[in-house]
């Protein structure tokens, strides 16, 4: 496949807009493995490759973005024993390990020093083939659509993820702050997980949707104060902060039980300013939560099917990857927008 | 209350006697107790301890039952959070202390001087019952007595030991028993999201099991449970609900790693268990006993909240006698709960 060519998406340079281009199709290195994409959804983690300087910068351009791949195996290198052309398969995130560091060492795989992250340090999956190393693939079930498949490897696994490893147990009170492309998921797997669900949201378009996901409580963060109304529920063992904003991680602190958690897994630019005495009161806590493995990937996939959960995806073509994300950024998607080549 | 009330009763006469229905008087709560019109109890296989005076210390005679749930009739001088009138439920812990060491860190379920409903004061198979005031649970309107009776003990048992294992969401748990508490179990382990196994011998409960949500079901009659578990991948927990030491050392080699039979049910003789089997998974066999009245609160809740109830046969009070016998044969469907 040396001299074929495919479409892609790509950032040409720091904060510029994305352009399809055709570009050769990669060949991948001997504990690589090729996937032709089905589909690949857009997330907020996207504005990594195209606003790299608030990630550290450093990044090599152009950068083919997208982290939400779903596709099917076309290639492997020669050293990859546990892959097959033709298998279904997906790409998070997370992009691979070096299995030497301290913290691969210790299985601690999303630790590791030198990991590097799909469509931010390599070439992700807004295009029509893309490689990655064989560790960091995830088997996806045939029964799975591509679309729906697609934003469960970082929207889904990330707010699974994030749930199940919190403290909260059935019957606790979980608030899933943010109805987005992450919200949405949360909710379902907040409800699936037997937790008493609150989802927080500004307005009450999405309220709706948010019952019909699970929420057996809703809010409006732009009428009522999150903090009050999730005490007078008893007071939330998790706050799930799936947006962006630091204002609104903000105002759920003061909503939490004993030994209550903010978990972020939305990534504002500017600082979350926190009151230690509502922390100390609690003996709470802001912390954060970082997608996972390919096989927290693949339990997530197997949960998902089991409980029957799917995203609410709106699709787009390759070639419309900017009005995609844009739509993505304004938070009109409903849910999640994914491409397909 | 006046001092001729009389109320209608079942009693144990004497350790290994017969039950006896009997008219006693309506018994007043002390300055710290509350009184309960009773109108539903389960009949639970830890009866069995009242009854043939398996527990040491038991007072003759003595009423049995400790899943009580009824309206508050009566309160102590000393008791301001419960009011005449309201629902409440009554299961096997029967108070406690507040001073002994456990219970100055909380933890009240290892009260040094902690009481058993229906072994050291009179339970639920009565008219009435008294229970001290930290011993009660609010019982939420969306549930009906009789259902509600068997959370105070299967439910909260089941619901108490799952939410305090390691399992999560995804992992696999298996329900050994599918009886009072196992088809309690399996309904509150599909709730919380694990992928569920039943495990029971024979075939006749399989479709029951799997409409309370349980995903695979396993003969342990026809197939070994430890090669059934592996085969789907090893479990997290395994909830032996069944008092058998035989069936629990069946499922020791169905853990995954870092897995965990936690034992609820307690069999008369000890299981043995193979260490090596635990050496390899890092995997344990632990006990689990109820919980305090608050645990009962959240399982009423959660209950509530996602419509688990026990599937009951009722009983009047009267025939306490063939309900008991029913349940020790296993042959309720799946909990008996009696009616005054």
């Amino acid at each position: 496949m040396t001299d074929e060519t495919m479409r892609a998406v790509v950032v040409p340079e720091e904060d510029a807009s994305f352009e399809t281009r055709e570009l050769p199709v990669p060949e991948p290195e001997s504990d690589e493995v090729r996937v032709a994409v089905e589909a690949c959804g857009v997330c907020g983690g996207d504005d990594a490759a195209r606003e790299g300087h608030a990630y550290g910068g450093g990044l090599e351009y152009p950068r083919v973005p997208g982290h939400e791949v779903v596709g099917r195996v076309d290639a492997v290198g020669d050293d990859v024993t546990e892959w097959e052309e033709g298998e279904r398969v997906g790409v998070g995130w997370h992009g691979g390990h070096c299995f030497t560091c301290e913290a691969c060492r210790r299985g601690d795989f999303h630790a590791c020093e030198h990991a590097d992250v799909m469509g931010v340090q390599r070439d992700g999956g807004w295009a029509e083939y893309t490689v990655a190393p064989h560790e960091a693939v995830a088997a996806v079930p045939e029964s799975f659509d591509a679309v729906e498949a697609a934003p469960l490897l970082c929207a889904g696994l990330t707010t699974f993820n994030a749930l199940r490893h919190s403290d909260a147990r059935p019957g606790d009170l979980v608030a899933v702050q943010g109805v987005g492309g992450l919200g949405h998921l949360g909710i379902q797997y907040a409800h699936e997980a037997g937790f008493e669900t609150v989802a927080l949201s500004r307005g009450t378009d999405k309220k709706e949707h948010a019952h019909d996901f699970g929420a057996d409580h809703y809010v409006d963060a732009e009428n009522e104060d999150p903090a009050e109304e999730l005490q007078k529920l008893g007071g939330a063992s998790v706050v799930l902060a799936t947006a962006p904003s630091a204002p609104a991680i903000e105002s759920v602190v003061g909503g939490l039980a004993a030994d209550g958690r903010v978990v972020a897994v939305g990534v504002p630019e500017e600082p979350v300013g926190v009151h230690v005495g509502a922390l100390v009161g609690t003996r709470g806590a802001v912390e954060g939560w970082a997608s996972g493995t390919a096989l927290g990937a693949e339990e997530t996939l197997a949960f998902s099917e089991r409980r029957a959960i799917t995203p609410a995806v709106e699709t787009f073509d390759l070639d419309d990857a900017e009005a995609a994300y844009q739509r993505m950024m304004d938070s009109d998607v409903r849910f999640r927008a994914v491409l397909t080549p | 209350m006046s001092d001729t009330d009389t109320m209608r009763a079942v009693e144990v006469p004497e350790a290994g006697a017969d039950f006896d229905v009997t008219e006693k008087p309506v018994p007043e709560p002390e300055s710290d107790e509350v009184r309960v019109a009773v109108e539903a109890c389960g009949v639970c296989h830890s009866d069995e301890m009242t009854k043939e005076g398996v527990y040491p210390r038991i007072e003759y005679p003595r009423v049995p039952g400790h899943e009580v749930v009824g309206r508050v009739d009566g309160v102590g001088d000393d008791v301001t959070e419960w009011e005449e009138g309201e629902r409440v439920g009554v299961g096997w812990h029967g108070g406690h202390c507040f001073t002994c060491d456990a219970c100055r860190r909380g933890d009240f379920i290892n009260c040094e001087n902690a009481e058993v409903t229906g072994i050291d004061f009179d339970g639920g198979y009565a008219e009435y019952t008294v229970a001290p005031h930290e011993a009660l649970a609010s019982v939420p309107d969306d549930l009906d007595s009789a259902d509600a009776a068997p959370l105070l003990c299967a439910g909260i048992t089941t619901f108490n030991a799952l939410r305090n294992s390691d399992a999560r969401p995804g992992d696999l748990v298996a329900v050994q028993g599918v009886g009072g508490l196992g088809h309690l179990g399996i309904q509150y382990a599909h709730e919380a999201g694990f992928e569920v196994v039943a495990l029971s011998r024979g075939t006749d409960k399989k479709e029951r099991a799997l409409e309370l949500g349980a995903d695979h079901y396993v003969d342990t009659e026809a197939t070994a449970a430890a090669e059934e578990l592996q085969a789907l991948g090893g479990a997290r927990v395994v909830l032996a609900t069944a008092p058998s030491a035989p069936a629990i050392e069946s499922v020791v080699g169905g853990l995954g790693t870092d897995g965990e039979v936690i034992a609820v049910g307690i069999p008369g003789n000890p299981v043995g268990v193979h260490a090596g089997a635990l050496v390899g998974v890092r995997g344990s066999v632990s006990g689990w006993a109820s919980g305090t009245a608050k645990d009962s609160q959240d399982t009423l809740e959660f209950s509530a909240l996602r419509d688990v109830t026990p599937e009951i046969e009722t009983f009047d009070l009267a025939d306490a006698s063939e309900a008991y016998e029913k349940m020790l044969a296993s042959e309720v469907r799946f909990r008996a709960v009696l009616e005054p």
